[in-house]
């Protein structure tokens, strides 16, 4: 080995160098152009989201007013009857019950624009999910649904082309810190209730450039801290034209996940829907709660927290996409991605 | 508008050497081309205001090294399995010596890699490299420091920093370069 590190070093990068073929200016002209017009068209393509958002919000409230003496919302939450089990299927609607989930900012799926939702990167990354409703859905090792929260306040981009907005992140890094959950500084997290957070967990996310955000969990004794990076929509399920023209056709019935993991889902005619699954170090765990929020192409699911002081307060999330392939089989996005589901009765 | 000619005779100057910098860093040739390409894109798009930093090499190198690191670890996962089955391949050209550099600057982290690339290929000082990555001045000389012990067992230069310093496993080494 030379005596010159310094040396041999600069003779490593001479070789690099060497070894480039350096793209015209003309190419790199030609890629700032494209950014800057995939930039300006996402900031188009969100600005009419959030028109589209805004005026289905004012569509859905404006059709309640008008036809509230015609239905009956239901009241409570009930678990999912196992005597609904082969029975027949019917397609399952939201049960419009939101007494759990305060609501904050515009309402979520309405409208046209009903696909708001926001995808997450590869299962072992995890996911961040931010509705327009302000709910939030986070990953958490060895739990299967995403964990609940809610957004005190719309994050904003770094990104000063970009309109506020809320999103999905997905996990980009590898740190060992991700198991100890999300924390941001800047934009808490209220109300983040997961069986792995524990209690006195304080969850922050704060905006960073080009559309990274970090997040960052203190609590107990602990201080972990993720960068996440906005991504687009849920992969994996129809494309934008199907979901928006499909109508939500979840059918009630006992769901079996596609692969050898054998979780299992049982919808309930009324919104109901429980899960089981072994996820927690192969322990057998089991949750039930509501259909939260329907729409054409999916639905989200919300299930309580089974015990502890927070038991019956919103625990946990899953996003439930119908596929356009058959009305039989669904995609289930938890903390472990998304997973394909088959309806087995 | 940007100053053309100015920004021309930046790129045409600095593309190579910012390059073969970022590839000592992340070990991977293909990605510092292209997180270079990117960040002199972004470079051009505000020329006006980058030319008037102080060093705008440095904005390029700091740019190109987080969108290198950003798209690495989307694909670290992946990656890390292939690390394990195979070496990454390298460059035409290298001789035994280079090969042994590259093997060594592997097994330190990134970040002691970086700093070790920003001190003695780069030529900053403890102070502008503090300033370029955002870190304390006791944190880089940590970083080289550290870094030094690791490859003081490779490296004969480095031999009385010392050795015995903590060796990274396998895996670690996988998820980091």
């Amino acid at each position: 080995m030379p005596e010159s590190f310094d040396t041999m070093l600069a003779e490593l990068a001479d070789v690099a160098a060497e070894a480039i073929v350096p793209p015209s200016l003309a190419e790199v002209r030609r890629r700032a152009r494209q950014r800057m017009l995939r930039r300006r068209v996402a900031a188009s393509a969100l600005a009419l989201a959030l028109v589209g958002v805004a005026g289905g919000a004012w569509a859905v409230a404006y059709h309640r007013f008008h036809t509230d003496d015609t239905l009956a919302p239901m009241t409570g939450q009930t678990t999912a009857s196992s005597g609904l089990v082969g029975g027949s299927p019917s397609p399952v609607g939201a049960s419009g019950t939101s007494s759990a989930s305060p609501s904050v900012g515009a309402a979520a799926f309405t409208g046209g624009s009903d696909a708001v939702v926001w995808q997450a990167g590869s299962a072992a990354d995890g996911y961040l999910m931010i509705f327009s409703d302000g709910m939030v859905a986070l990953s958490a090792t060895d739990v299967f649904p995403l964990c609940y929260g809610r957004l005190g306040t719309v994050i904003a981009q770094a990104d000063s082309t970009a309109s506020p907005t809320v999103g999905a992140f997905t996990d980009t890094s590898s740190t060992g810190s991700s198991s100890a959950g999300v924390t941001v500084s800047g934009q808490p997290l209220t109300d983040v209730a997961c069986s792995s957070f524990g209690t006195g967990v304080a969850i922050t996310a704060a905006p960073l450039a080009n559309g990274y955000v970090s997040l960052t969990m203190s609590g107990n004794s602990t201080v972990a801290g993720e960068t996440l990076t906005r991504v687009s929509e849920i992969q994996g399920t129809a494309t934008n034209a199907v979901m928006d023209t499909m109508t939500m056709k979840l059918l009630s019935g006992t769901w079996i996940s596609a692969d050898a993991n054998k979780r299992t889902l049982v919808v309930g005619g009324n919104g109901s829907i429980s899960f089981s699954a072994y996820a927690t170090a192969g322990k057998p765990y089991t949750g039930s709660g509501m259909i939260d929020t329907a729409y054409p192409s999916g639905a989200r699911a919300v299930f309580d927290c089974p015990s502890g002081s927070k038991k019956g307060s919103p625990c946990e999330v899953l996003l439930i996409e119908q596929t356009a392939k058959s009305a039989d089989q669904i995609i289930v996005y938890g903390s472990y991605g998304a997973e394909a589901f088959i309806r087995k009765g | 508008m940007p100053d053309e000619l100015d920004f021309d005779e930046f790129y045409t100057a600095g593309f190579r050497r910012i390059v073969s910098q970022i590839y000592a860093m992340t070990g991977n040739l293909a990605e510092a081309e292209d997180s270079v390409q990117e960040a002199f894109a972004r470079a051009w798009q505000r020329w006006d205001d980058v030319r008037r930093y102080g060093d705008p090499e440095a904005w390029i190198r700091t740019v190109a090294y987080r969108l290198s690191v950003s798209a690495w670890r989307k694909a670290a996962n992946r990656r890390a399995a292939h690390h394990r089955a195979a070496a990454a391949p390298e460059l035409p050209g290298l001789s035994p010596d280079h090969l042994t550099l590259v093997s060594a600057l592997r097994q330190i982290s990134a970040e002691q890699r970086r700093a070790i690339v920003l001190y003695h290929l780069v030529g900053l000082t403890i102070a502008e490299i503090a300033k370029e990555t955002g870190s304390p001045e006791g944190t880089v000389k940590s970083h080289l420091n550290r870094g030094r012990k690791a490859l003081a067992p490779l490296v004969s230069e480095f031999a009385e920093v010392g050795v015995g310093g903590p060796r990274r496993t396998q895996t670690e080494l996988a998820g980091e370069w």
